[in-house]
């Protein structure tokens, strides 16, 4: 009987040991620090099959006699990050370093960016003001936020993509209130001055530009109103909202009014001329469900106000067939730098379909998250289409390739861009 | 005949006085255990770190380390801190809302509970979960000597599970198992709660749960507590606006 028992007392504590051992773990590494800084290493390869019939690779390659068959690219990106923060001081910065080869072309491009670098004092936990290059970004839509006035556009193609700041000043307040009705509020006053080199890119001009985004959560919604005020008066509004209708669903919009744009329009002398418009609305209505299955379902209508209508969109492509046609070099040279110049974004006309149906662990491979997403142009019904798989098994690592293929007939927006098909593999190392 | 119909009714109402009054006390006994199973799991607010480990079939582990703060009945948030690939991605709940910020994404996102942030058998609800008492009512509750059995219900629609049954250790007054049931009584996992020690100053309660489910067989997930501290954190940190800083909360 005593030996079973000390068998037994040997079994169990040998068990507390390794028990212990297999499931402790040291939080001393995971403590705050005020100085903390993190980052990615990406190698980016990718293959482009050319839609040789498109006017955007006929104007590109019109002069070359042996263009290419197909275009690759590799990218080496870095975007690393450091905080500091001491008492109520918060300092960060991020910046953006790559090289880029390019193959048919045999270039390299070398490009350094700072995406943000600030500074930020927090009186309490209610208000703070900041100040330097920050990125906002505001709105609910996935796919297209038109109420981001203070951001840069989202790349269809890479929706959670980094992107860089605009230098500002800000003070934003928070409060947070115990009531069945509205549960929090918050306002964030921003100031963006555009004056020579400085936030060039924003607006022309010089001038400066006040935004103001006022936030609340009132019967489980979230709303935000948002306004942007130049110097001049010249100003833009827009609202959102997004509520739970069930714990897997959820629905969202964004509108924004501008009182006032100009669009580009090609004439039929081939000559680049600009409308004004009035009363310009733009939107977004969309929604997110997540099936029993895991699979998150994703779909968006937008609307481009400022976008360009059928009949101006055909102006473009037969300004750019008869161009071609007459195969005067001085003349093609002008309509392709006015092509790329004013056709070479995103939502170039008004009326888009997204969607996107994302399924986590196909066949249950563990880490594994696959994508199928589309953007569909409801008018003249081309659309580009992506398959994205992500791998993330490794600790630091993430795997991800991406095949992005552009439909449609000739004179269509996503069958008028240089890519037919392109697939990009990413790997990226986090530190 | 009126003398036999009157005994009838008199018996009729006695059973069912009897009936109700059992059920009643069913349900305060079992709901009035349950909320010390609750302050003996959680303080009402707190902070803590928290290790979950993915262990496939084969062996192969991969772990994540997440910081959580509560507050009250409603209010949480957790923030990853490990692996390099999650570091910044952090959660918000109130009450029946959730949010997650992505660093990359930069502003926060409406999402469900069902979601799995990791990978794995543990999802958001899991990760995210109140207390026990604000999701569930007790509707049955077996008594024994060292073990009590509670049946939980699900007081709405949006809870994650429909039903828990609960195996209690009596001396401690926490749970050591805890099965999750859909609405159609498919066991969806099964939480295993052992290690049972201090974590902090007056907590004592299981540091590690283990996790197996019918609907993965031969993965386990692990979740390993460590170093939790009461401490009431300002209203202001369970806002979107501030999801961006969670992991500076950190002492």
């Amino acid at each position: 009987m005593v030996i079973i028992g000390r068998i037994f007392w040997t079994i169990s504590l040998l068990q507390l040991v390794i028990f212990a051992d297999e499931y402790e773990f040291d939080i001393s590494e995971f403590e705050k620090k005020p100085f903390e800084y993190s980052g990615t290493i990406e190698f980016r390869p990718s293959l482009t099959i050319p839609q040789k019939q498109s006017f955007a690779w006929k104007l590109k390659y019109y002069e070359n006699e042996k263009p290419p068959e197909v275009l690759d690219n590799c990218l080496l990106i870095t975007t690393p990050s450091a905080k500091f923060e001491k008492n109520k001081i918060l300092l960060f910065g991020a910046v953006d370093l790559r090289i880029e080869y390019n193959h048919p072309e045999n270039k390299w491009n070398f490009r350094a960016a700072l995406l943000e670098g600030y500074g930020k004092y927090e009186f309490n936990l209610n208000w703070n003001i900041l100040a330097g290059k920050k990125l906002y970004k505001w709105g609910k839509g996935y796919s297209y936020n038109p109420v981001s006035y203070a951001s840069r556009p989202k790349d269809v193609n890479d929706i959670d993509a980094s992107l860089e700041g605009y230098y500002s000043t800000a003070i934003q307040y928070n409060k947070s209130i115990s009531s069945p009705i509205l549960k929090n509020y918050s306002h964030e006053v921003v100031l963006i001055p555009v004056y020579r080199e400085i936030n060039d890119d924003y607006a022309g001009g010089d001038n400066h530009w006040l935004l103001n985004h006022s936030y609340f959560l009132i019967f489980d919604t979230d709303f935000d109103i948002f306004f942007n005020v130049a110097q001049d008066f010249d100003f833009k509004a827009g609202f959102a909202a997004a509520y739970n209708i069930l714990t897997n669903w959820e629905i969202h919009g964004e509108l924004s009014y501008l009182p006032q744009t100009s669009k580009s329009i090609i004439g039929s002398d081939t000559l680049l001329g600009f409308v004004e418009e009035k009363d310009i609305i733009q939107s977004v209505v969309g929604t997110r469900y997540l099936t029993p299955f895991d699979a998150t379902f994703y779909l968006e209508y937008i609307f481009n106000g400022e976008g360009l209508n059928q009949e101006e969109m055909n102006q473009w492509y037969s300004a750019v067939y008869n161009t071609l046609t007459n195969q005067e070099l001085e003349s093609i040279s002008r309509i392709r730098t006015l092509w790329f110049e004013n056709l070479g974004k995103q939502f170039l006309m008004k009326h888009y379909i997204y969607f996107k149906v994302q399924y986590p662990e196909p066949f249950n491979l563990l880490y594994f998250t696959s994508s199928l997403y589309t953007l569909i142009n409801a008018e003249d019904k081309s659309f580009l289409g992506g398959l994205d798989f992500n791998y993330k098994r490794f600790d630091n690592f993430s795997f991800n390739l991406k095949l992005v293929g552009m439909f449609g007939t000739a004179r269509s927006e996503f069958a008028s861009k240089i890519s037919k098909l392109k697939m990009e593999l990413n790997i990226e190392y986090y530190f | 005949m009126n003398k036999i119909k009157k005994y009838f009714f008199a018996i009729i109402l006695v059973y069912a006085s009897i009936s109700f009054g059992q059920n009643d006390s069913i349900d305060v006994e079992g709901n009035e255990l349950l909320k010390k199973i609750d302050r003996n799991l959680t303080p009402v607010s707190f902070e803590s770190y928290r290790k979950l480990i993915n262990i496939e079939p084969d062996g192969k582990k991969k772990e994540f380390v997440l910081f959580t703060a509560k507050k009250g009945n409603d209010k949480m948030v957790t923030t990853f801190l490990s692996p390099k690939t999650e570091v910044g991605r952090s959660t918000l709940r109130l009450s029946d809302n959730m949010w997650l910020y992505i660093p990359n994404v930069g502003k926060p996102v409406r999402v469900t509970s069902m979601q799995s942030v990791t990978g794995g058998i543990f999802n958001n609800s899991d990760i995210m979960r109140l207390d026990y008492n604000e999701e569930y009512n007790c509707t049955k509750l077996e008594k024994s000597k060292n073990a009590d059995i509670m049946t939980l219900k699900a007081k709405t629609g949006t809870v994650a599970y429909d039903k828990l049954i609960v195996t209690v250790d009596n001396k401690n007054t926490v749970p050591t198992k805890i099965e999750c049931y859909t609405a159609s009584d498919m066991l969806i996992k099964t939480l295993y709660f052992k290690d049972l020690k201090s974590l902090g100053k007056g907590i004592k309660r299981p540091a590690i749960i283990e996790t197996d489910s019918p609907l993965h067989k031969g993965y386990k997930s692990v979740m390993i507590y460590a170093n939790m501290n009461i401490r009431v954190f300002p209203d202001e940190v369970f806002t979107i606006q501030y999801m961006e800083r969670i992991p500076d909360l950190r002492k």
